[in-house]
């Protein structure tokens, strides 16, 4: 699991938290340039960033992001680490995988290393990340609570079974309607 | 027609042979060969019956233009196969469609028989009484659509996105040019044809190129930047240059059937090619007569000689190729050319390589039932003879096919007096025509013209095109010189002349239609069904314009066009939907606790926004109904726990977070102490209840907002267009965190004994978290944030945690639990719980149509705001309508009666205009009788009366009571 935090607010304020937090302002939108730690900053709007993180980091990222972000008036954050799912597809066949689902042009010369875009996945919003360096990877960040539907169609796009449990389904059965 | 394969030519590898059976007959073709091309080699005339009358039909076209379509009964049983391009197994059976017992010996025939009843539109009058839906059935059986095989094959289908810099489509001359100058530049090409491989008339019309096709395209194979997709048709062109693509049998992909592309392009060039048109005479559908295309197709893609005796019908230069090709491999050929002089020498050229010219002849009626025997021909002299034949090949002109140019709206159809057809005008910019797609004939000329595109469609991309030479090829006939013919009148009454095979559509047809009135093109196409069958008029579309301009005395050009739609061929809808099937169709939510719910056996269906929530979780022989009822009756008389986590969650900071509240909610917020919470009303603009929640006050200028759970996205999305449209210069963010946290909602009268046995490390007592408090603090190791809220009429706690620690707290309230009899409660006994307490429910009570004062919420508005959002809508709505419906509660006359949600109550039950409705029914476990929540005009006016519920035929009397069954002091919530 990654750490993750988001951040909503003006811009200022949010240079100045993330500034006070220890942390560099990204240099361009949909960047995603981490430093020697694997900690980065991506600017997804001119109000939303998000802070990416090894794990091991989250406690200390979140103490030090309070800090900063309780004296400022205009930006708030939030530890979202539980809200995303994180996907790691990667291989020969990574965009082909993806293209099933996704209708952003992600070949390398668009969608170079380290961009980051956040976009529609088969039906649902997800933030897609080309691995910095090599760019042989993308990363995916979609909402818990589709999960298990992202994880099932991945499988049958890569080719293999479908992996979501039995068990839910779309409609109330008929002996509850009055 | 004897029709046969040659010892040589063809890309067929007859090395390679296949075993295959049809309509019984068990016969064998080539690897390389269609279903179509097989059938032919093995002298197959009659393949199929046509769609309305079942008269004997061959084919008639080598590829889409064509309309035979066949059932493939093994391997993967699958109907309405086309047959000119489904490639032929191994050991696959085939047979005709909507044919008994097979095509040759069809009972269906019998239709001919009374063809006089049956011209277009004969169901619109004809089956009228007593109702169409009577006859619907055998009609449509008795069409001509292949009927499923049980049990049909599945294809494995996917669906992808692509993009481009060019998308090239056709890999015909101009397609190659168009697509090698393009990838030579640089840019990202994809190369969509939809035959087995490139070159197009090249090869179907054996122009020796000296192998320059093949060049190229080896060419494009070893280029990264170039995709190449064959077997693949670009069926629909839509806005911003989206192109969707059918690939059959991936070559990358060896275990996909179909894959539809979604493909967006920087530019595209339409190097479709075109489609060779009839010349429709008395019974020119007899199998042995096709498109002079069609019998060259055969002969150089499959080595298949498609008669001994050969009529070459015509009226422009093409057709001489065909001759020419089709006396050099042995026919004995005769060309009937209805141009007096068509073209000086040439006879004597002809003469000499094997070809009778008969010009200024015409071809009027083919003689032959189950295949064409001979023809009767009129001389240039009049004189009127038989000829016998066993294949009438027909040329009528070419008709550029622009479909895809036409589907974006940007292209018109513009008429060409020297091809007598139909072009497409320029497009503004995104496209380009290339080749025969925009009416240049020979395949040099294509060849430059593809380059050029493919030059001018990268130079809007800022890359320069680099020259290609065209190699210097012979190819001297080509549709020149084209003496419109649209059709041959027939010399008798009754004689069928055929103008569009598909849909079985005939000449008296668009007679019939123009003498009834329908006088548009378009009216005509619709009556009669002219270019709607598989074919969709690929080359009978321009004769049937011709046609009509004929009969209504028109010139063809003023005559009109119909519309080019997608798709431009038939597509399996489950190649569009790709994977999008079973759990993959639709996006459910589950929250972290799915897993844990399902093992406990949980009944799980969406309960708002696409959240997959437990309904009840039966035990062994309880119904729904039974498990709903005793989770209730758990929470009423000791504790519950229910996931709660799919309710909205937002963070909103900032100086004027207060004010946003203020706004958007109808109560005052100002006063909610820090730590302390507020019900509130959301309306929109127009002064309706969009959604209620609670607001937290977790700081002096930071609150948290809870939303119900269907309304979550919109509250957002309300939200955000209030700070970004309206109130831009308010100091206020908001963060979306539904999903971060988890939620066990602990209910009943021993939820507060249960939190304690989790030993909290904070203050639990009434004084410290009371009704509309919360709390923050630790359950063991596992982080915790408390509000007191309840929904159930009970005292409760919400216990919220990040969603990492969802099970271990679910497992920790359960083991704690254990003692009080816990027990889990869904979505159903939820709803039992929120009607007794009478809680209002967004898309029960809530219906778009209420406003607070409505649902006895009155007390709410905020007396001492100037405004709020919807408030002046709703004063002014009050104002001129006194006379709203207002939350009631019902009682039915017979305790155990239902209702079912949604029932209209009219006076007196009757079928008038109706007074209200019952948005809420459940069988209630506090007063162990049926209740239920209504909005009731005038309703809390009308307290005992008996009000009256439609239920179909059935009046269900009610009692009209206080909408509150149960804790009506709310002394349980605030305990």
């Amino acid at each position: 699991m990654a750490a993750l935090f988001e951040a909503r607010g003006q811009a200022a304020a949010l240079a100045h938290a993330l500034a006070a937090a220890g942390l560099s302002w990204p240099q361009a939108h949909h960047r995603f340039e981490p430093d020697e730690t694997g900690t980065g900053t991506v600017l997804l709007g001119p109000a939303r960033l998000l802070v990416i993180a090894p794990a091991a980091q989250e406690s200390a990222l979140a103490e030090a992001l309070g800090r900063a972000f309780d004296g400022e008036a205009m930006a708030d954050f939030e530890l979202v680490s539980d809200m995303y799912a994180v996907f790691s597809v990667s291989g020969a066949g990574a965009l082909d995988v993806l293209r099933q689902g996704a209708p952003l042009d992600l070949s390398g010369q668009v969608f170079a290393p380290g961009s980051v875009a956040g976009t529609e996945l088969w039906s649902v919003t997800a933030i897609i990340l080309r691995h910095p360096g090599s760019g042989t990877g993308f990363t995916l960040f979609v909402d818990t609570s589709l999960a298990g539907y992202v994880a099932d169609w991945l499988a049958v796009a890569s080719g293999a079974p479908p992996v979501l449990k039995p068990g839910t389904m779309a409609s109330p059965p008929p002996a509850l309607t009055p | 027609m004897t029709a046969r394969r040659l010892a040589r030519g063809g890309l067929v590898d007859r090395s390679v042979p296949l075993a295959f059976r049809f309509d019984g007959m068990d016969l064998s073709g080539f690897a390389g060969d269609t279903v179509a091309s097989a059938l032919m080699a093995n002298n197959v005339a009659l393949v199929g019956r046509s769609f309305k009358l079942h008269r004997p039909r061959g084919f008639f076209g080598a590829g889409h233009e064509d309309g035979i379509m066949v059932s493939r009964l093994a391997p993967r049983p699958a109907t309405n196969q086309l047959a000119t391009v489904t490639p032929l197994e191994a050991d696959a059976s085939y047979v005709s469609v909507s044919t008994w017992p097979d095509a040759r010996r069809d009972v269906g025939a019998v239709a001919q028989w009374f063809s006089r009843l049956l011209p277009a539109g004969f169901y619109y009058k004809t089956f009228m009484a007593p109702n169409w839906h009577l006859f619907e059935p055998f009609i449509r059986g008795a069409a001509g659509l292949g009927r499923v095989p049980d049990p049909a094959w599945q294809p494995v289908s996917e669906s992808r996105y692509g993009d481009c810099d060019v998308l090239v489509v056709g890999a015909g001359p101009a397609g190659l040019g168009a697509a090698l100058t393009a990838a030579r530049s640089g840019a990202s090409v994809m190369l969509v044809d939809d035959g087995e491989g490139p070159g197009g008339r090249l090869v179907s019309d054996g122009i020796d190129d000296g192998g320059w096709a093949s060049r190229t395209f080896a060419e494009l194979h070893t280029m990264a930047s170039v995709r190449l997709l064959c077997r693949a048709t670009v069926w629909g062109y839509h806005e911003h240059n989206l192109l969707t693509v059918i690939e059959r049998r991936p070559a990358d992909a060896p275990d996909l059937d179909l894959r539809n592309w979604k493909i967006r392009a920087g530019q595209v060039v339409i190097a479709a090619g075109a489609h060779e048109r009839p010349i429709p005479f008395a019974d020119g559908d007899r199998p042995g007569i096709m498109l002079a295309s069609a019998a060259r197709s055969f002969l150089h893609r499959h080595g298949v000689l498609a008669g001994e005796r050969a009529v070459v019908f015509a009226n422009n230069d093409s057709a001489r190729g065909a001759a020419l090709d089709l006396a050099a491999a042995g026919a004995a050929v005769t060309l009937v050319d209805i141009r007096p002089d068509p073209g000086g020498t040439q006879a004597a050229m002809l003469a000499g390589r094997g070809v009778t010219l008969v010009a200024g002849g015409c071809v009027l009626r083919a003689i032959g039932r189950k295949r064409v025997e001979a023809v009767q021909l009129r001389q240039a002299d009049g004189r009127l003879s038989t000829f016998p034949c066993d294949l009438v090949a027909v040329s009528g002109g070419w008709n550029p096919a622009f479909h895809l140019a036409s589907q974006t709206r940007e292209a018109r159809s513009v008429w060409h007096d020297d091809l007598a057809t139909f072009v497409a005008s320029h497009g503004e910019g995104r496209f380009r025509l290339a080749g025969a797609a925009r009416g240049i004939f020979e395949a040099g000329a294509c060849i430059r013209d593809g380059v050029e595109a493919g030059q001018a469609a990268v130079r809007t991309l800022g890359r320069t095109g680099p020259a290609i030479e065209a190699p210097d090829l012979d190819d001297p006939f080509v549709a020149r010189s084209v003496a419109p013919l649209w059709f041959v009148p027939p010399r008798r009454p009754g004689e069928k002349v055929f103008v569009d095979l598909s849909g079985d559509v005939t000449t008296a047809d668009l007679g019939l239609a123009l003498r009834e009135g329908y006088d548009s093109i378009e009216l005509v196409k619709r009556y009669t069904t002219a270019g709607m069958g598989v074919d969709q008029g690929k080359s009978g579309n321009v004769n049937v314009i011709g046609i009509v301009g004929a009969l209504t005395g028109q010139a063809t050009d003023l005559v009109g066009t119909t519309t080019f739609r997608p798709p431009f061929v038939p597509v399996e809808f489950g190649a569009i939907a790709g994977a999008r099937q079973q759990a993959r169709l639709y996006p459910w939510r589950h929250t972290p606790l799915a897993d844990w719910h399902l093992a406990r056996g949980a009944v799980m269906y969406e309960a708002g926004l696409r959240w997959q929530r437990p309904g009840y979780y039966p035990l062994p022989g309880e119904d729904g109904k039974a498990a709903a009822s005793r989770e209730a009756r758990a929470v009423r008389n000791g504790v519950g726990v229910y996931d709660g986590t799919p309710l909205g969650k937002f963070q909103i900071k900032g100086p004027d977070a207060g004010r946003l509240l203020d706004l958007v909610y109808i109560s005052d917020f100002g006063k909610v102490a820090v730590g302390r919470g507020k019900y509130g009303v959301m309306m929109s603009d127009d002064g309706l209840i969009m959604d209620d929640g609670v607001a937290f006050r977790l700081a002096e200028n930071r609150w948290l907002l809870h939303s119900s759970t269907g309304a979550a996205d919109k509250v957002h999305a309300h939200l955000e267009q209030i700070m970004q449209v309206h109130r831009p210069d308010w100091q206020v963010s908001i963060l979306p965190v539904t999903t971060q946290w988890a939620n066990a909602t602990l209910c009943g009268p021993r939820a507060r004994d249960l939190l304690a046995a989790l030993k909290p490390d904070f203050d639990i007592s009434r004084a410290a978290l009371p009704f509309m408090g919360m709390a923050e603090g630790h359950l063991g190791t596992i982080p915790v944030r408390v509000f007191r809220v309840s929904w159930t009429g009970e005292m409760s706690f919400e216990l919220n945690t990040p969603a990492r620690h969802a099970t271990a707290l679910w497992e920790m309230v359960m083991a704690a639990g254990a003692p009080f009899a816990i027990t889990p409660v869904g979505s159903e006994a939820n709803h039992i719980l929120r009607v007794e307490a009478g809680y209002i429910s967004t898309g029960h009570e809530v219906d778009g149509t209420a406003d607070p004062y409505d649902l006895g919420l009155g007390a709410l508005v905020s007396a001492t705001k100037p405004d709020f959002l919807g408030k002046h809508a709703m004063m002014m709505r009050r104002a001129l309508d006194p006379e709203r419906c207002e939350l009631v509660g019902l009682l039915p006359g017979d305790p155990e009666r239902s209702v079912p949600e949604g029932a209209p109550l009219t006076p007196g039950g009757d079928k008038v205009g109706q007074e209200g409705f019952v948005s809420a029914c459940v069988r209630s476990v506090a007063l162990d009788r049926v209740i239920a929540l209504g909005l009731l005009r005038r309703g809390r006016s009308r307290m005992g009366e008996i009000v009256h519920a439609r239920v179909r035929n059935e009046i269900v009397p009610l009692r009209v009571v206080a909408p509150v069954f149960h804790d009506a002091d709310r002394a349980r919530v605030r305990s």
